[in-house]
């Protein structure tokens, strides 16, 4: 054979090939009128323009088959085992072509040779982009540590990026990693280990540790928000505590037996705080700044005795200081939110959209380990009168914890433990320009049902970021092993 | 003329290396049973494709994999010793035919056992992983390979060792950095065309181990190029540790230096051979009983016992020392399992409620998964979940018990889809896939679960809904909730009166048994804690009789009473525990210092 004609060959077996995995269009002969089960439940959502193909599986055997319908354009997919695997070459054809519109899905099965279909459903396209990635951490849940890690999804793909694993690291836990304003060009994380303990402090790629504890502070930085003009980090120091419920729905706690504020200027390396932040009578936890770097947000409990005794007791509420981001001043005056010991819950996690016009906060019974509560739900609180109101679409029997808002404010990444009470999971909604929350869809992935069923970590700190993180996990392993800066008190 | 004796050398050097793995085999099966039954229940492989995707496309995927793959064999008896046998006599063979080439004396064979035999030994503890093993195979299979391209051009040579060399350290791990020590001084050796170029292995070697650790996919450099990536992370890597890899070298060098010497007879060489047996086999025994950590391997006979079920096992396990909390643990856990607990309570000698359940546990995984074990036995499941999920914490993904634990926990707490995930993960198991299976009908079914005799009892030991925390106020509180929750959980009742025996405090016995007496709690007195009551009240029979106390306790306290007044008549010094035999399962008995 001559290497013309091989070539030849290769060629024509290559078109065939090709050919033959092309989806052939079919044609639906009849209506089922019964709504078609699937996983994930992306029915009659709005989705971002530039999200990730919205690859979803069908729960019922047979052969099936998808017709996407738009105003503009359409598309056919041949189910694979039950998987719709949305080719992201014609998703983002069909996402471009229907911007602003609904896309019809019509999932038919095929029965003595005929397409029947279910009753079809629709995700609207909507022109308010989503942030390009989302940073995470996946840890086993429970607070395990052997194998946990900080990750980031690009969330018009499918790929998933290293930032930090703990392997490098003795295997320590990695705690709540922050961004400036979803900048990912920053970034702070604390670790706690052995040999690499300390603040893993990250500027366009370049790694600094700090140590975080000073002799006048409780602890290392423990649950960090940056301040949005970026000198600052606001964060609490806390002494933790983990125990498990005799019986409760919510299997296990997370508690505070101390816990301050205190704010980290990275231009002078130095800590302080005043006696709002850091009452001796009170716990302060879990600080935000406003958008405009104006205000800053704590959730403050009175102290409890013998808390491991009266859990139930521990009630957190919402106050704000005013801060001054030119002399570094924090004000005298606390503004009471929510009042804990009034309402009866408590709250958590306050984060306001980037306009400054909608505060989403987490309210439990209890604590403000909210991520452990079933009861736990997603509520609007308006920054004026503190009127607060669930979020009914967002809200289901399990979980519904910690969020972040997207660059234009017109999306929101919650996590939630909705699917199996135990794995947290990044569901996103669209937020109008009123403020209405709209049904939301869960991170899609190229398999949902295997990647969710298998996967053994569950994703936690889920935050919006506007581009991809760059820094070698190797920097910051070497950085963290390094003596790093101490940082000093400003008193 | 006599002729001379021909030998066919492959066939003795296929015999010696046939009749040493043997003997190893045996000496394992007989030293270190249940060290290859422990390997099997701390590894988890899960049969599907993405599991073993996440595995394989790790650094030295393939070796891992590889082990792992062994390993869940290991539940089998024979197999691991069997197995591990076999890859010794593999990698020694392959080493025999590698190194003949160089001096085809097969008196010096049993040198060639020496590398391996060190990580034999490395294995018997539990933080060498036995990837270093079959990584060891891994490379005696390659050099081999390596040494059949003798005859191309070097340019060749170079390109095939170069290729063994990346293809081996990305899929085995750092042993490709051994193959390329050990490639280029075979070439030396041989004097082969610019042997010297054989350096460039470990340059391969080095090169894509610097670009690993840079993109954080291998720890560090001592990770990257040497044993430790065979070992747990913790591991401080001791000159033992790396005796594997020098030990490979060193038999190289000696092999060649041997062939350099002028060839000797026959009945020289065999001598020759004989003593290095002896010399290897000796030497290996004597260290290998050294490395051999008894406490831990006793360890591992009970936890064997304990996930067999296998409970005369735990009470017949040698060197088990009821002065080690841990060792106490296991025996009246097994005691309880065979109802026997207060029955046969001071037929051992207890020190007091830790040697019931020591609550002053460390950190460890081992103690975590025992300890998980008998509070999922007590009915306490809050506790057992915090335990196996603080021992998963440290073996990642768990253990075939601990996911076990976490199973059956969750469908006690009705957590049905975390246990159905779990379940799953089981069930692409090769060992067991069975048991997940059998798990499937109580999913989601609350009428199965309450009418298991298992979580069913475990389901009405819950107490009511409520904010209060586990272990928060000591064992016995924790026992009380449970009984209080489901009186008819015998085993907690069990458990509760002996931890109120092993207080020995006759107030609080006496306060236990005066508030509980004839309530759903303490409905009868058992024998154990009737002799209590008739130690502390021996002046007031009224009292005995109206809390139950049998005549024949009675009795027999007044036959002891009066052998002890004899005794300390006879020798008022002596202790006359030894001579009050027939009293040993009394707690009288336990009483006497």
């Amino acid at each position: 054979m001559t290497m013309r004609k091989l070539i030849f060959l290769v060629c024509m077996s290559t078109v065939i090939s090709l050919a033959s995995c092309s989806t052939p269009d079919i044609t639906i002969s009849r209506e089922l009128g019964t709504e078609v089960e699937i996983f994930p439940d992306y029915k009659d959502i709005i989705i971002p323009c530039n999200i990730a193909p919205m690859n979803f599986n069908v729960l019922t055997e047979g052969e099936h088959h998808l017709i996407i319908e738009g105003a503009a354009s359409s598309l056919q997919v041949e189910a694979e085992d039950g998987l719709f695997d949305i080719p992201i070459k014609e998703w983002r054809r069909l996402l471009r072509e229907n911007m602003g519109q609904k896309l019809q899905f019509t999932v038919a099965r095929k029965e003595d040779g005929q397409w029947l279909a279910y009753k079809p459903f629709t995700m609207e396209i909507s022109p308010d982009e989503v942030d390009s990635h989302m940073a995470y951490r996946l840890l086993p849940p429970a607070e395990q540590w052997l194998k946990i890690g900080i990750f980031q999804r690009n969330l018009e793909t499918f790929e998933q990026k290293v930032i930090y694993e703990n392997k490098l690291s003795e295997h320590n836990c990695i705690n709540c990693h922050t961004f400036p304003a979803r900048n990912p060009d920053k970034m702070m994380f604390h670790l706690r280990a052995k040999n690499y303990n300390g603040t893993a402090y990250v500027e366009n790629g370049k790694v600094t540790k700090y140590n975080t504890k000073t002799p006048e502070t409780i602890a290392s930085l423990v649950y960090p928000f940056w301040h949005p003009e970026e000198r600052y980090i606001v964060a609490s120091t806390n002494i933790i505590y983990q125990s498990y419920y005799y019986h409760s729905e919510d299997r296990m706690e997370v508690y505070d037996e101390k816990s301050d504020v205190v704010i980290f200027d990275t231009e002078r390396e130095e800590l302080f705080s005043n006696e709002i932040l850091s009452s001796p009578d009170n716990m302060e936890t879990l600080p935000t700044f406003s958008p405009d770097g104006r205000t800053l947000y704590f959730c403050t409990a009175e102290n409890v005795d013998s808390i491991g005794w009266h859990i139930d007791k521990l009630k957190y509420s919402l106050c704000s200081v005013d801060f001054d981001a030119e002399t570094g001043t924090i004000g005298t005056e606390v503004d009471t939110l929510f009042n804990a010991p009034k309402d009866g819950r408590s709250i958590s996690f306050p984060r306001i959209s980037p306009d400054g016009k909608h505060m989403v906060v987490v309210l439990v019974r209890y604590g403000n380990w909210s991520i452990n509560h079933k009861d736990s739900d997603l509520y609007t609180l308006n920054m004026e009168t503190g009127e607060l109101k669930p979020i009914e679409v967002l809200n289901s029997e399990e979980v519904e914890s910690y969020h972040s808002w997207s660059t234009n404010s017109r999306w929101m990444v919650f996590s939630s433990r909705r699917d199996d009470r135990l794995y947290t999971r990044p569901y996103f909604t669209y937020v109008s320009e009123d403020g209405t929350f709209h049904k939301p869809f869960l991170l899609p992935q190229r398999n949902p049902l295997t990647h969710y069923r298998d996967i053994l970590h569950a994703y936690n700190i889920p935050e919006l970021i506007s581009g991809e993180v760059n820094v070698k996990a190797h920097d910051i392993a070497t950085a963290m092993r390094s003596d790093g800066t101490t940082l000093t008190f400003r008193k | 003329m006599k002729r001379p004796m021909k030998i066919n050398k492959n066939l003795i050097a296929l015999i010696i290396t046939a009749i040493g793995a043997l003997l190893l085999g045996v000496q394992l099966q007989a030293d270190q049973a249940y060290m290859f039954f422990y390997r099997e229940s701390q590894q988890l492989l899960f049969l599907d494709w993405s599991y073993i995707s996440e595995v394989l496309l790790q650094f030295g995927g393939v070796g891992i994999f590889v082990s792992q793959f062994l390993v869940q064999f290991f539940i089998h008896p024979v197999v691991g010793a069997a197995t591990t046998a076999v890859i010794v006599g593999v990698s020694v063979w392959m080493l025999w035919l590698t190194m003949r080439k160089i001096n085809d004396n097969v008196a010096l064979l049993p040198l060639l056992f020496v590398p391996s035999l060190f990580v034999v030994m490395y294995i018997a503890t539990s933080y060498h992983h036995y990837t270093g093993l079959v990584a060891i195979m891994f490379m005696a299979i390659a050099l081999w390979g390596y040494s059949l391209c003798r005859e191309q051009s070097y340019k060749v040579r170079v390109g095939i060792g170069a290729a063994i060399t990346l293809v081996l350290y990305l899929l085995v791990g750092s042993i490709g950095m051994l193959f390329a020590m050990c490639a280029l001084l075979f070439d030396a050796m041989l004097k082969r065309e610019k042997w010297y170029l054989g350096a460039i292995y470990a340059a391969i070697a080095c090169v894509a181990g610097s670009y690993l650790v840079h993109t954080g996919d291998i720890i560090d450099y001592e990770f990257a190029y040497t044993p430790k990536f065979y070992n747990e992370f913790y591991v401080e890597m001791t000159p033992f540790l790396h005796m594997a890899w020098v030990a490979m070298v060193a038999v190289m060098a000696v092999i060649y230096a041997a062939g350099l010497i002028k060839r000797m007879s026959l009945w020289i060489n065999g001598a020759l051979g004989a003593i290095l047996c002896i010399a290897v086999a000796g030497w290996y025994l004597q260290r290998h009983e050294k490395e051999v950590n008894p406490g831990f391997y006793s360890y591992m006979e009970l936890y064997h016992h304990m996930v067999t079920e296998n409970w005369d096992g735990i009470l017949s396990t040698p060197n088990v020392s009821m002065q080690n909390a841990l060792n106490a643990n296991f025996v009246n856990f097994a005691l309880s399992k065979k109802g026997e607990l207060l029955d046969k309570l001071f037929l051992y000698p207890q020190i007091n409620a830790s040697s019931l359940l020591n609550e002053n546990f460390g950190t460890f995984v081992e103690e975590h998964s025992v300890y998980s074990e008998i509070y999922y036995h007590l009915g306490i499941v809050s506790q057992t979940l915090e335990l196996s999920l603080a021992a998963m914490a440290g073996t990642y993904p768990g253990t075939p018990l601990l996911l076990q634990q976490f199973v059956r926990s969750r469908i006690v707490l009705g957590d049905y889809d975390l246990a159905g995930k779990f379940v799953y993960r089981l069930s692409k198991t090769y060992a067991y896939k069975d048991w997940a299976e059998r798990q499937q009908q109580f999913l989601h079914n609350d009428v199965a679960v309450e009418a298991d005799p298992e979580y069913g009892l475990k389901r009405r030991t819950l107490p009511e809904l409520s904010s209060e925390f586990v272990s928060m106020n000591g064992l016995l509180y924790d026992l009380m909730k449970a009984l209080t929750a489901n009186p008819d959980n015998e085993v907690a009742r069990e458990y509760t009166i002996a931890c109120v025996l092993l207080q020995k405090n006759f107030d609080f016995i006496r306060a236990f048994v005066e508030e509980y007496y004839s309530t759903p709690v303490l409905p009868t007195l058992p024998v154990r804690l009737q002799e209590a009551v008739v130690t502390y009240s021996e002046r007031d029979m009224d009292y005995c009789r109206r809390y139950g106390v049998s005549e024949e306790v009675i009795s027999r306290f007044a036959s002891f009473r009066q052998k002890i007044l004899t005794l300390r008549h006879r020798q008022p010094s002596a202790n006359p525990k030894s001579q009050m035999s027939e009293f040993r399962d009394t707690f009288w008995y336990f009483m006497l210092n």
